[in-house]
């Protein structure tokens, strides 16, 4: 085989291209000659190195077009050598694609060590807080520039940037940008965000909302994930993005979504959703009408907080509670499971006074089975988070021979959740009208209950 | 600051100075960017959180790849993608590549290297830039390619690999006129 065929070989292998032919062909290779695997490694370096810079000016092709037809304009095509301050502003720029690229910029350059004498001003730019956290709840971890792990974030706290998890069903977030942007996030999630003239967001996984002021021409808000880009002028929308689909919810505007696989781009308007997960071309279809029941579908595992465990011919489908130690009570182990609320045809769940919520599932020890929901406004915003259990002291759940049991909850008694109350007078009194976000249910006996949701289910007045 | 503050902060330094190393190392076994970003974010959490277990005296580089290789199991895992013979054969042989051949560059190398990739990168023509970015950005295959920018598979192919090599060849040329 020629070089030309191992630097194919390589270069379709690092992007998942080979069929089971040519890698075994490939492994023939690296395994019998030096050479070969000096080439791969070598390869691999350099295709790298070329991705991260490339990536690093990533635009969509609209904004490419212009950011060429400007440099062209302003230096010529040979004339334009980047100083070392604008290659790391560039290179700050991309602390949205990954946290540790933001790392190994701050951390790979002590003061002394850097090339160049233009750090003093780069580090400047990079501690500027770009944003301040105007909300939160539940267990959340913030990460910074700098790699320091901080689970004591408090409102109103300044960031210049970073990652922020939330670690439960009940974890929200909510971060105001100088312009007045703001972003939320709610449940399991992970959000990488930056702004270095452009605001670059990474939703790893689980679902945000968002109101964006105008941005700056050819500066669109920009939301990366697994699966797609959007590009954000000024509107309201929510996301959910997980390991193979973004699913997004136009309220207001227009954000254009670019769906990485295929490269195909479509302009969602508002009230209008649009999948990625489909083999076909992307179409943004209307936002149907809200539905007023729903019926959890664990079969299908949705995005969830806890151990999923697939049917077997005696039992369900089912979501075991795993533990959660909340931040503000760091002695305390929850038995907790949770479900984001998603149905695939995009329609929005609105709970209406006088519903029920019905939990069933099994346990395996005498335990309280607690019960909480998160609900949003029609515009994706975060409203609240309400307790079916603390109306009046919840009972013990009964359970059958086999452990099963089935647990009422009245809307007419959810009060608003602990984890929120110092917020009551910004959020919904009540989830009366708003649109089912998340629910979750957990067991507090001092030790694990065996709690296992097999469904949850939302029933409207006047249905048995 | 403590010593072991101290200590924390110089080997997450060290660490930290990897990731283009250990995200090369990550997709290589992945076969994907978004993936091997994935992967090397997870593993620098997880070296974060055990700093204290790297022995002094070993290799940094060999044990944060180390920490990757279990994040990209993890991931291969939560993907639910069984591994077939082939894939852990190969997966193997690429492990052990690295650890014979992978070498980081010191931190002025990396720097100057950066600077003349980005510099050749501006010197490509649009339609090649194109090809590259759909290519390195958007990972679309020789055949998507063609169909975006209305060329043959065969261009392509030609395309990536002459403008490739061109860059390649600029940066080593601008890296010698440096020294």
């Amino acid at each position: 085989m020629s070089d030309l065929n191992l630097e194919e070989l390589i270069d379709r292998h690092l992007r998942g291209e080979l069929d089971a032919a040519e890698q075994e062909r490939l492994t023939e290779l690296i395994d019998t000659s030096a050479t070969a695997r000096q080439d791969f490694v070598e390869q691999a370096q350099w295709d790298t190195r070329f991705a991260d810079a490339l990536r690093e000016s990533r635009q969509s092709p609209r904004d490419a077009d212009l950011l060429t037809a400007d440099r062209a304009k302003a230096d010529g095509p040979w004339a334009s050598k980047p100083t070392f301050l604008r290659l790391i502003l560039a290179a700050a720029a991309v602390v949205i694609v990954s946290l540790s690229s933001s790392l190994i910029y701050q951390l790979s350059y002590p003061q002394g060590r850097v090339p160049g004498n233009n750090i003093a001003a780069q580090r400047a730019v990079s501690d500027e807080s770009i944003a301040r956290i105007t909300g939160l709840s539940g267990s959340l971890i913030w990460t910074g520039d700098r790699g320091q792990i901080v689970r004591d974030v408090k409102i109103g706290t300044e960031l210049a940037g970073g990652t922020i998890e939330g670690m439960a069903p009940d974890s929200w977030f909510e971060l105001q940008f100088n312009d007045g942007s703001t972003v939320m996030i709610s449940g399991t999630s992970m959000l990488t965000f930056a702004d270095l003239g452009q605001k670059r967001l990474r939703l790893r996984e689980g679902r945000l909302s968002a109101n964006v002021t105008p941005q700056r021409v050819g500066k669109p808000m920009l939301i990366h994930t697994r699966s797609a880009v959007l590009e954000v002028l000024g509107t309201q929308f929510d996301v959910e993005a997980n390991l193979a689909s973004t699913m997004l919810n136009v309220s207001e505007g227009k954000v254009r979504l670019r769906r990485l696989s295929d490269g195909s781009e479509v302009d969602v308007p508002a009230k209008h959703h649009v999948t990625t997960d489909t083999d076909d071309d992307l179409l943004s279809v209307l936002v149907p009408d809200s539905v007023h029941e729903w019926k959890s579908q664990l079969h299908l595992k949705p995005e969830n907080y806890g151990k999923w465990q697939p049917a077997t011919k005696q039992q369900p489908a089912s979501l075991k509670a795993i533990p959660l130690i909340p931040p503000s009570a760091p002695h305390v182990t929850l038995y907790l499971a949770g479900l984001s609320i998603h149905r695939s045809d995009g329609s929005p769940v609105v709970v209406l006074p006088r519903s029920k919520f019905v939990v069933r599932g099994r346990l395996r020890s005498k335990a309280r089975v607690h019960f909480g929901i998160r609900v949003m406004y029609p515009n994706g915003e975060f409203a609240g988070m309400f307790r079916g259990d603390l109306h009046e002291k919840q009972r013990l759940a009964a359970v059958d021979g086999d452990g099963r049991f089935e647990e009422v909850y009245d809307l007419q008694h959810f009060t608003i959740d602990p984890a929120v109350y110092d917020r009551r007078d910004e959020l919904a009194a009540s989830p009366d009208g708003l649109i089912l976000d998340g629910v979750w249910a957990f067991t507090y006996i001092g030790g694990p209950s065996g709690l296992e949701i097999t469904e949850v289910e939302l029933i409207p007045p006047g249905k048995n | 600051m403590n010593d072991s503050e101290a200590k924390r902060d110089r080997l997450l330094k060290e660490a930290f100075r990897y990731h283009l190393e250990l995200l090369t190392y990550a997709r290589s076994l992945l076969g994907s960017y978004t993936a091997a970003e994935d992967a090397v974010q997870e593993a620098m959490l997880v070296v974060v959180r055990k700093f204290d277990q790297f022995q002094e005296g070993t290799s940094m580089l060999a044990w944060c790849r180390s920490i990757v290789r279990l994040e990209v199991l993890r991931l291969k895992q939560k993907k639910h993608r069984e591994r077939n013979l082939t894939e852990r054969l190969l997966d193997d042989a690429i492990d052990a590549a690295f650890d014979e051949f992978q070498t980081a560059q010191n931190l002025d190398e990396a720097a100057c290297s950066r600077e003349a990739l980005e510099s050749c990168l501006q010197r490509v023509s649009e339609r090649g830039q194109n090809v590259l970015k759909a290519r390195f950005i958007d990972e679309l295959s020789y055949e998507q390619i063609g169909h975006r920018i209305g060329m043959t598979l065969e261009a392509v192919r030609k395309m990536l690999f002459r403008v490739k090599k061109q860059v390649r060849a600029c940066v080593e040329t601008s890296l010698k006129e440096a020294l």
